[in-house]
């Protein structure tokens, strides 16, 4: 049976993906997306950065980000990175959404809402920015 | 929590690879469990109707229920004046009766009865005036918020039904913005 621990890693290892996620789609994005884009990145360092300290603070070792994250090449378009975006924003909701589901501190609880909220925000950005229709989910993190 | 639960490093470096599968075949089950024990329950109500005694459902789920149905009454009324605005709106709607199907679901197997019924109208308050846009945004942030304290009272499937639907409604609020 997974832990909380376990389901709050795999979070703190979602967020980390995010950031490198980012950091390899903006290039390909055009300036009207960049902002997006800087803004979402910037909310996932500060996510990682406080579940890195949250995790520190609980006696906890936080997980290192991967070297690497295979899985999210190529990104060779504009369209491509704005999926990547999509993408990257609903296996952030997905792994909130279990750690909410599997937390009992009432601050663990908060911050797993919280993040899973800023993350089907930031899905439902992308998708009307590129186009997608339906721009929501009825059940993000499902 | 202690240190002894942490996964080990070769566990966390597939993580990002393997959880989100876990995770959307988890919640979908979630849903499908959901749905299929009502109806399993409804089925087997005829055989333990001598011993079965329909519970409470928890109040988070029944006024989160209460809310959707608002919700979809104040966009039926929505969709019906500005036809032409009402392809986001229609999306919102679509969503809301997601919600409101999962959480008749939910209350199903909580009370263990697959009779228990949706809110209908009468349930609800009366009607309100048509909303504007930033009316029905307002409304669907409340809802959000709403639906995130609820979550906090509740644990497992229930919880995270919840906070999904509260997540759900702050995208609706985006969107309308």
């Amino acid at each position: 049976m997974t832990s909380f621990n376990d389901a709050w890693q795999a979070a703190l290892a979602a967020e980390q993906q995010a950031v490198f996620g980012y950091s390899l789609l903006g290039p390909r994005l055009g300036t009207a997306d960049q902002a997006t884009a800087r803004s979402s990145l910037a909310a996932h360092e500060a996510l990682r950065d406080v579940v890195d300290a949250a995790m520190t603070a609980a006696g906890l070792v936080p997980g290192e980000p991967a070297a690497d994250y295979p899985s999210l090449y190529p990104v060779s378009s504009a369209s491509a990175a704005r999926a990547l975006a999509v993408r990257l924003e609903e296996d952030c909701a997905a792994a909130w959404r279990f750690a909410f589901r599997l937390a009992t501190v009432t601050t663990r609880r908060r911050e797993a809402q919280t993040a899973l909220t800023g993350s089907a925000v930031r899905a439902t950005q992308w998708r009307r920015i590129a186009g997608v229709t339906p721009a929501t989910t009825a059940f993000p993190g499902i | 929590m202690s240190a002894a639960d942490q996964p080990s490093q070769r566990h966390r470096a597939a993580t990002p690879a393997t959880s989100r599968r876990g995770f959307v075949i988890g919640g979908l089950a979630s849903v499908l469990l959901a749905g299929g024990a009502g109806a399993t329950v409804a089925m087997l109500r005829p055989l333990s109707r001598h011993r079965a005694t329909p519970k409470q459902p928890p109040a988070a789920l029944t006024a989160a229920a209460a809310v959707e149905a608002v919700l979809l009454r104040d966009l039926d009324r929505a969709i019906a004046a500005a036809p032409a605005n009402g392809t986001v709106l229609r999306q919102l709607r679509a969503d809301h009766a997601a919600h409101l199907a999962g959480l008749t679901a939910a209350i199903r197997v909580a009370v263990f009865d697959g009779t228990t019924p949706a809110p209908s109208a009468s349930s609800t308050p009366p009607l309100a005036p048509l909303r504007s846009t930033a009316q029905l945004r307002a409304a669907e942030t409340a809802a959000a918020r709403a639906a995130a304290a609820g979550a906090l009272t509740l644990t497992g499937d229930d919880a995270a039904l919840l906070a999904s639907i509260s997540a759900c409604e702050a995208s609706h609020a985006e969107l309308l913005a």
